[in-house]
């Protein structure tokens, strides 16, 4: 009794305070403080001054991703985003007219390996070896040359932290943290880096992605599982159903031609935004972004993939056998990142499975204790193009994916049915609000959320006009949107279970 | 001519030279003047220590409108005793999830995700952590549940079994991932497996951990002397305060400090060990030996030599084995150290199977030559520069510094102490390097650690000396009862034995039973609930069984014919796999019917244990085996009357593998024998089943068809 009334004051006393009005904070002031520029030949920087500490941010993002490769080598963006730390003309070298010569004997002898292995099993495989011969020696040849990592050392010698690059399938983001008096030396190699990468070691560092391949994908069974077969299955079509890290194949023809025509066509101002945040003038970064970035040549920007995958007609369900922890992941087709439907899928996707109070977490975790795990996510694998809404769910010892997966499917059919509580819309309002908060106090996280909106919605002040949005939904929008793309009967979903007794592989 | 040779030979070297000299100087990069760095404001944070002993950090930054703590809990796992590790773990995370005086765990969670806000409980190896992140306006909330959480955590036996759930999934998932197998072997063959810095939680240990150990753990540990707490953010400093003591301030003093952390003692020798793992394509290689402390006065030289060899974009590791020789994506290497014990001092690599001993010796190729080759000019200004250069991100956030400060104190190291690194690593010579890697590094005693598989290795390790093969099989979790083995205790159980099966109406009589059948009622006692189920079984001597449960779902048929067996649902007919199968023998073993008919020439062992209460009346327990060992279980016979009262097994539960435990009772009669109408089932303790039995008759009438496959 006592206890019930507790509970019970608790929540009144929740209520009053949702409903007591927002203190102070205003994001239009930070809003005001944003500076954007964008130089004559169409790159544009992204500039926070925030004057906490004496160190800045700084992220450069391309507007291209796994989804642009070429068709024949994909993984190409990835393997790109590896050679971007190679150095440039007048970084990572000892003579640059030499070490080209030799880097073109490369590219020749290349080529001839790439003729001889178009003929498929007809390749001669004397020839074969005598010519990876050749390429290591000319490999070698450059190698005398080049100063391994010089860039990479540069930036570390001068107090430059968590440098590192990610390539997804909407795009690659390079990132990088200095000591803010740094801003120049920055400024100077970022700029040169794209517009004078040498590729060089070219031949060695696709062993590298090999092995990235190899600790990613076939190391690791939730990396086959998501990666390959749930992927590969939800998409036929749309390149998002495409290897990140490129096949097996695609990364030992990978050359330098190729890859010379792909930075030409989409590693070009417009398709690049700087983000900067942190100790910073922004006067002076316009005037060194002149002086250094200004280099680059305006070129128009290239085409987005222009396939639109079709969601399913039935279901589509792939099982990966092994011995490891069972799990599933499941998925429905839903508009991209731009539609005005994904805010609300969003938030639904917040109350299903994001954090200790939502739904599926409730009844599968802690009721049935069915599961460990299970989340629900929108945007995976990317959100410039048609994407989908997923639950991801990792069994507990004595449940199956099946039993789960009825619980999951149960769950959903109730959120296409009924409306959730306004109190439950409350708590995704207010995490969405106190997320932007937290991520002004991160001057990477704010730099990335900047650029990532400046592609995805044509400007970064759409990040908090989401916030806007989040903060207008209803209960009714969030029923419709689930009425409308989750269907249970076009869900893809991808199993890893335990190999069956008897016929282990 | 041959003198104009010269000169143009001449004139060349220097223009060569020149023409060096100048691209240098061209580049860009190196004609760029920095301006001097902003100065690092160092805000000043407050110390305040409560009179109940707790500590407190406070930092006023008025930057956003958030209000965070962290608490700084000395209690670690390194304190849970060695059969019940995990203990520390659990009880943080039910700290968290099992509710407080005031709230029940699951009113916690929903009023802080109402503001956006979080509180979350973590006790690692050598300490714990209580953090919370809550918009400014909503401090008050935030700063009482954390409040709660740590001093009246009331571990709410429902989040208790969630947490063991989560445990036991993780302990089963734990060979996994390749890397973690490593990372986690690596450990133990440096620390030794039952280090507290080593060992591993397993299903025993899970099993063993009761609420009372986690209430014992929290009251010991967890105490205002043992606790420093920082709180910074957008606040009035002095309100704060008021805050705190308010929330605080009544916490009541505890028992006194925690023990010191446990010493490490470590004897260098080599080794080779070597994990099989199946569907991979990669091994993983860790090799290494013991590392240092933080305050060693090697500290300095041995930070660089870390960044020159395998620290950093530019080490040697990075260079040589990953950019030059493609052989890994991942490589490096770190001589580790720690402030409170010993660190690790670790090399890896991760590459394809068939380049295993190519990539060690890659490893051991660098690692060598650091003893030999003292740093370059440019490795070590590298080295310095980067650590120096970086300094000022030590500063860039509040919580940087307040945390650090705290720690700091808690280890009574000096508040300076990061002045004094930055100042010592300037004066880090070449030198002091290659010194300092002379005596630190030992590569002829190494610790190599690969999981992968052998056959597919470009050489077989034993080439780095005998192989010790580790077997990461996960132990089942049932508890090996010592028990004393002896004529004597086996005379004293077979009488004890014969005893029962008089008592429960004679051995000839049983011989006379060729079938049993009983109706009964069973009500499930789930985490999601009760569930009322009825069922129906027939059980046809030596080894056929019919099984018919009515649940809410349908029923569900289950058949044992002999060596074969199978399952009907809803009109699917599947077979029983050999785990299900290997369940019911082990179910007909304890059947006691079928050991009663048996006596006169028993197919068993039974061993006297000891006599002790069961159930609250005194019993005798035996342990009941089958004379080739595989399957076993205690039986309890009450003392007085000789009847079976209970019967304790290890199986499957309903919360993974554990013991079981029925209890017997209410004793009726039919055709002159001796049945339990009554049966509960408890698993680790907890009830899961109550049975009741309905109708039992002796030589039913078998239906037809009965033990037809479908």
């Amino acid at each position: 009794m006592k206890n019930f009334r507790l509970f019970f004051c608790a929540q009144i006393i929740l209520v009053l305070m949702i409903a007591a009005p927002l203190s102070a904070f205003e994001f239009s002031e930070i809003e005001k403080q944003i500076v954007e520029y964008k130089l004559d030949n169409g790159l544009t920087f992204i500039i926070l001054p925030r004057h906490d500490a004496p160190v800045v941010t700084f992220i450069t993002h391309v507007d291209a991703g796994c989804v642009d490769d070429p068709m024949g080598s994909m993984g190409m963006a990835h393997m790109f985003e590896h050679m971007a730390f190679k150095g440039t003309r007048e970084i990572g070298t000892t003579d640059i007219k030499k070490e080209l010569k030799w880097i073109d004997e490369e590219d020749r002898i290349f080529e001839l390996i790439l003729n001889e292995r178009s003929k498929g099993e007809l390749a001669d495989s004397a020839v074969l070896a005598s010519l990876d011969e050749q390429l290591a020696a000319a490999a070698d040849s450059s190698d005398q040359y080049v100063l391994t990592n010089e860039f990479g050392q540069i930036v570390e010698r001068e107090g430059g932290i968590g440098m590192n690059a990610g390539t997804s399938y909407d795009g690659t983001v390079y990132y990088i943290e200095y000591p803010s008096n740094r801003l120049e030396l920055w400024m100077a190699m970022e700029s040169d880096r794209f517009a004078n990468p040498v590729l060089r070691q070219l031949y060695k560092e696709k062993q590298v992605i090999a092995e990235e391949r190899r600790f990613r994908i076939t190391s690791s069974p939730t990396g086959k599982l998501f990666l390959n077969e749930f992927l590969g299955l939800a998409f036929n079509s749309h390149p998002y159903g495409k290897s990140m890290v490129g096949e097996m194949e695609e990364i030992e023809n990978y050359n330098r031609p190729v890859m010379r025509r792909q930075l030409a066509t989409h590693y070009v101002p417009r398709n690049m935004a700087i983000g900067i945040v942190g100790d910073v003038d922004p006067d002076e970064v316009i005037r060194l972004a002149k002086k250094y970035f200004g280099r680059l040549a305006d070129q128009p920007k290239p085409r987005p993939v222009m396939i639109t995958e079709e969601p399913p007609f039935g279901i589509r369900s792939s099982t990966i056998y092994e011995n490891a922890q069972p799990m599933f992941i499941m998925g429905y087709h839903i508009p991209s990142g731009r539609d005005a439907d994904f805010i609300a899928l969003d938030a639904l996707a917040s109350y299903l499975g994001s954090g200790r109070t939502s739904a599926l977490y409730k009844n599968l975790v802690k009721d049935k204790k069915s599961a460990v795990q299970v989340s629900a996510f929108t945007g995976f694998p990317g959100e410039k193009y048609e994407t989908l809404f997923g639950v991801f769910c990792i069994p507990s010892n004595d449940f199956t994916n099946a039993e789960n997966e009825a619980m999951v499917l149960a769950e959903i059919e109730k959120v296409r049915t009924e409306t959730i509580s306004d109190s439950d819309l409350e708590k995704i309002k207010a995490k969405a609000r106190s997320g932007l908060i937290n991520a002004l106090a991160s001057n990477t996280g704010m730099a990335v959320r900047l650029t990532d909106y400046y592609f995805l919605k044509g400007d970064w002040r759409e990040l908090f006009k989401d916030l806007e949005r989040v903060n207008a939904l209803t209960v009714d929008d969030l029923k419709r949107v689930a009425h409308k793309y989750l269907d249970p009967d076009k869900r893809v979903v991808a199993y890893l279970e335990k190999p069956v007794e008897g016929e282990s592989n | 001519m041959r003198q104009a040779l010269k000169i143009i030979g001449v004139c060349l070297s220097v223009f060569i030279f020149l023409a060096g000299w100048t691209v240098c100087a061209a580049r860009t990069i190196d004609n760029i003047k920095y301006p001097p760095l902003n100065k690092i404001e160092i805000p000043n944070v407050e110390k305040i220590q409560l009179d109940n002993g707790l500590t407190l950090y406070i930092l006023e930054d008025h930057e956003l409108p958030l209000v965070f703590a962290n608490a700084f809990l000395a209690a670690g796992s390194f304190l849970d005793p060695s059969d019940k590790a995990g203990l520390g773990g659990i009880t943080g995370s039910v700290m968290r999830t099992g509710g407080t005086a005031r709230m029940s765990g699951d009113e916690i969670d929903e009023a802080l995700e109402a503001l956006g806000a979080s509180v979350e409980v973590n006790i690692g190896t050598t300490n714990g952590t209580a953090g919370m992140n809550i918009l400014s306006e909503y401090v008050d909330t935030g700063l009482e549940i954390l409040a709660d959480i740590l001093q009246t955590p009331r571990f709410d036996q429902d989040k208790i079994d969630l947490a063991k759930n989560q445990m036991r999934t993780e302990i089963s998932s734990r060979n996994d991932e390749p890397f973690d197998v490593c990372v986690r072997e690596f450990k133990k063959v440096i620390y030794g497996s039952d280090s507290p810095y080593a060992r591993q939680t397993e299903y025993a240990t899970v099993n063993s951990i009761a609420r009372e150990d986690m209430i014992n753990f929290h009251d010991k540990y967890i105490s205002p002397e043992n606790v420093m707490l920082a709180v910074w953010g957008d606040f009035n400093k002095d309100e704060m305060i008021g805050k705190i003591k308010k929330y605080f301030g009544s916490w009541p003093a505890g028992a006194g400090k925690v023990p010191k952390l446990p010493e490490v003692t470590y004897e260098f020798k080599p080794g080779v060990h070597y994990i099989e793992k199946e569907n991979i394509t990669q091994s993983n290689i860790l090799i290494g030996h013991i590392g240092g402390l933080t305050g060693d006065p090697d500290f300095f030289a041995l930070t660089v030599a870390n960044n020159v060899l395998g620290g950093s974009f530019g080490s040697r590791m990075f260079n040589e084995v990953r950019s030059k020789k493609g052989l890994a994506y991942s490589t490096g290497a770190s001589f580790t150290t720690n402030i409170a014990f010993p660190g690790i001092y670790y090399n890896y690599v991760i590459t394809k199977l068939e380049s295993t001993k190519e990539a060690i010796d890659a490893v051991m190729t660098e690692i060598r030559r650091m003893q030999t080759d003292p740093p370059t000019d440019a490795e070590l200004k590298r080295a310095k520069d980067s650590y120096l250069n970086s300094f000022v991100f030590n500063f860039d956030s509040k919580a940087k510094i307040i945390n650090r400060m705290m720690l700091y104190d808690y280890f009574d190291f000096p508040q300076d102490f990061l002045y004094k690194v930055k100042e010592n690593i300037e004066k880090v010579t070449a030198a002091d390097v290659l010194d300092v890697a002379k005596r630190r590094f030992h590569p002829d005693e190494m610790h190599i650690v690969v999981v992968g598989i052998q056959d597919k290795f470009d050489q077989p390790l034993s080439v780095y000396g005998q192989v010790d093969q580790i077997d990461i099989t996960i132990p089942s979790g049932e508890v090996p009862e010592e028990i004393v083995i002896s004529e004597e205790s086996k005379a004293r159980g077979m009488e004890l034995l014969n005893a029962a099966a008089e008592a429960s109406g004679g051995i000839e009589a049983f011989k006379k039973v060729t079938s049993l059948s009983s109706r009964m009622d069973i009500g499930l006692v789930l985490p999601q609930g009760k569930f009322s189920l009825s069922s129906t079984n027939y059980v046809v001597f030596p080894d056929k069984s019919k099984e018919i449960v009515v649940t809410p779902m349908g029923e569900i048929v289950t058949v044992i014919d002999g060596e074969t067996g199978w399952m009907q649902q809803a009109g699917n007919t599947i077979d029983l796999t050999s785990e299900q199968l290997a369940d019911s023998k082990g179910e007909e073993f304890r059947n006691l019917t079928r050991i009663y008919q048996g006596l006169d020439n028993p197919q068993l062992t039974a061993v006297y244990v000891k006599s002790e209460e069961f159930n609250g009346r005194p019993a005798d327990i035996l342990r009941i085996m089958s004379l080739d060992g595989t399957m076993s279980f205690k039986l309890i016979l009450d003392s007085e009357t000789h009847l079976p009262v209970g019967k304790i097994f290890f199986g499957e539960t309903i919360m993974g593998p554990g013991n079981l435990t029925q209890f017997v009772s209410n004793y009726k009669e039919i055709s002159g024998l001796k049945f339990p109408f009554s049966v509960t089932i408890e698993a680790d303790g907890v009830k899961t089943a109550e049975i009741n039995v309905i109708e039992m008759k002796v030589n039913p009438q078998i239906p037809d068809g009965t033990f037809t496959h479908p």
